[in-house]
């Protein structure tokens, strides 16, 4: 998506899908946060799992999103 | 109506579920969610249920056109680069199988929301509280189910519009799932065996429904039928034959006309349902069985104790839960609904408003039954709308059928070939003077002049159906007497 042509607003969409993920992945982890006070620990280790891997993927897209912002200043 | 002690046991049926408690209702779930989070988070909320997961559109569909979902949660945006929300393809699909459909929605996919209820969806929440959203959801299916399905139980089932009858059925249904016997009282053709097989239906028992008419037989063909026999039991007896407790194992046996009963039968029968085990006829092997029983009976239950023919121990053990059904003439916003039901596949019948001021205006002493005699005489021969001579000549004819074929009734036919015509015929008097009876204000003279009878008569057909009297009260009227007995004087 780094790829913008100067007839398209091109930080909307991608801010667009940041904010569903960032705000729907969060939504799930902290629904995750509030099982895990009754989970046995191999549902508790399970949950840790997906919740870590959620997490990461989070960053990683803010992180997309951060240098697609700083390539989009470099091509003005 | 009376109830006694129950016991639960098994689950009800998907229309019936609503009315037990939420813990017992469990539900077949689809959810379709990309993210296995939360799908996981899900899973967690809709713990004791049924629940399958698709994480894309092909899974979704699949899983869509092999079950059949209760409640279907369709995540719009399936994967990140899904801007179109594709879960939207699975509305439709959800709806075609009834299933109640929750569209979970995040950001940017809000503007979709609106489509998703165009498309046929029936609720929907945004993602992120789960815990809170997943309970109002599963309140509202409920609530709807238990509308829908009262909607179809009255309409398509048992028909009636009588809040009294509804509200019957209602508690009868509400037993199917437990062992608790059921009694079914009411005139005949008020739907007393209908009523049975619905609550059979809905008890979800993995045996049948076995019907015996207790009246159809001699006491010793009953036995037969109920107990089964082997062969050589009896001269006939050419084979083995499974009996009807038998054949009711895990399912219903239902005891129609049990009046008819003798007390030996009586007796022999409540040894069985006690003991859950019996022996067939010529065979030295018990053999056990596992029903439970509904009754009926057109008589008047008291009468019929009063009078000796239905042992107390045996009447205990039947009437866990008495239903006593309302005649037609005592629910007639009921018959345009029958009507209606009854025309289903049919052309629908019209009336002209005079026909249906004569429909309402009969007594329908056949009650349903000659309701629906009427109206399939109707679609036979009837063009356009109905007129009130039309109805009235019809119902004459049922009447005249009646008098034909029907006025020795199979059950009365039945009964004098067993017990003799003189008996059934004291039957029969007796029948008539205890309706004649109820329907004056328990008036005697009246009875005694209406129905032309001796007052010897009378105190006769009283003393069999165990009616108390005090002879004083007769006035008797000789004038009336056309029969040619004597009246015998109140203090002879
Ligand atoms: N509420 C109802 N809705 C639809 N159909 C009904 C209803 N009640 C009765 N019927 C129909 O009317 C007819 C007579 O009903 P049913 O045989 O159940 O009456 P019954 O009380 O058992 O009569 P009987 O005393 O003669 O045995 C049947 O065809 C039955 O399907
Ligand atoms: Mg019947």
């Amino acid at each position: 998506m780094s790829i913008m042509t100067k007839n398209i607003i091109p930080t909307e969409p991608l801010l667009s899908q940041l904010i569903h993920d960032v705000s729907s992945q969060c939504g799930s982890l902290k629904g995750a946060a509030g099982l895990l006070k009754n989970a046995s620990p191999q549902e508790s280790s399970e949950l840790l799992g997906l919740m870590i891997e959620q997490a990461q993927t989070l960053a990683e897209k803010i992180v997309a999103y951060k240098n697609s912002l700083n390539a989009d200043e470099i091509s003005k | 109506m009376t109830k006694q002690g129950y016991q639960q046991s098994g689950s009800a049926r998907k229309w019936l579920e609503v009315e037990r408690p939420e813990t017992m209702t469990k539900l077949a779930v689809l959810v379709v969610e990309d993210n296995p989070l939360a799908q996981k988070v899900l899973a967690a909320h809709l713990t004791g249920h049924n629940v399958e997961f698709a994480a894309d559109l092909n899974t979704a569909r699949q899983k869509l056109s092999d079950g059949n979902p209760d409640i279907c949660f369709i995540d719009l945006k399936l994967g990140d680069k899904d801007d179109k929300c594709s879960g939207l393809k699975l509305i439709p699909l959800a709806q075609a199988k009834g299933s109640y459909c929750v569209v979970m929605s995040g950001h940017g996919s809000e503007p979709y929301v609106q489509k998703a209820y165009e498309l046929g969806c029936h609720d929907f929440y945004a993602k992120g509280n789960e815990e809170v959203n997943v309970s109002k959801v599963l309140a509202r299916f409920n609530q709807k189910r238990k509308k829908i399905s009262e909607e179809f139980l009255f309409s398509q089932s048992f028909v009636t519009q009588d809040p009294q009858t509804r509200a019957l059925i209602h508690e009868a249904l509400n037993y199917a799932p437990s062992d608790l016997p059921i009694l079914i009282l009411g005139p005949s053709g008020t739907g007393k065996t209908k009523l049975a097989s619905i609550i059979h239906d809905a008890s979800v028992r993995r045996g049948e429904f076995v019907a015996i008419n207790c009246s159809a037989y001699t006491q010793e063909l009953l036995e037969a039928e109920l107990f089964g026999y082997k062969r050589g039991a009896f001269t006939g007896a050419n084979e083995n034959r499974k009996g009807k407790l038998l054949m009711a194992n895990e399912g219903t046996l239902f005891l129609d006309e049990i009046g008819s009963m003798s007390l030996e039968m009586q007796a022999k029968l409540l040894k069985a349902i006690e003991e859950k085990s019996f022996y067939p006829l010529g065979s030295e092997r018990p053999e056990t069985s596992n029903f439970r029983i509904i009754s009926a009976t057109l008589e008047d239950i008291q009468s019929l104790i009063k009078a000796g023919k239905l042992r107390f121990d045996f009447f205990q053990r039947i009437h866990g839960l008495t239903i006593e059904l309302k005649p037609l003439a005592e629910r007639k916003e009921d018959i345009f609904a029958l009507v209606d039901f009854f025309t289903r596949q049919d052309k629908r019948l019209a009336f002209t408003e005079d026909a249906k001021e004569e429909l309402l205006r009969h007594d329908w002493p056949g009650n349903i039954r000659e309701l629906k005699k009427l109206v399939d005489l109707l679609v036979a021969g009837e063009r356009g709308r109905v007129a009130a001579e039309t109805v009235k000549k019809m119902l004459k004819t049922l009447r005249l059928q009646e008098g034909g074929v029907g006025f020795a009734s199979e059950e009365q036919y039945r009964f004098a070939a067993r017990e003799g015509l003189p008996q059934a015929i004291d039957r029969f008097i007796d029948a008539v003077v205890k309706r004649h009876l109820e329907s004056n204000g328990g008036i005697k003279t009246k009875a005694v002049k209406d129905l032309r009878i001796s007052t010897r008569l009378l105190y006769q057909s009283l003393e069999r159906s165990g009616i108390p009297y005090t002879k004083r009260n007769v006035n008797h009227d000789q004038e009336h007497n056309t029969n040619g007995t004597t009246p015998i004087p109140a203090h002879s």
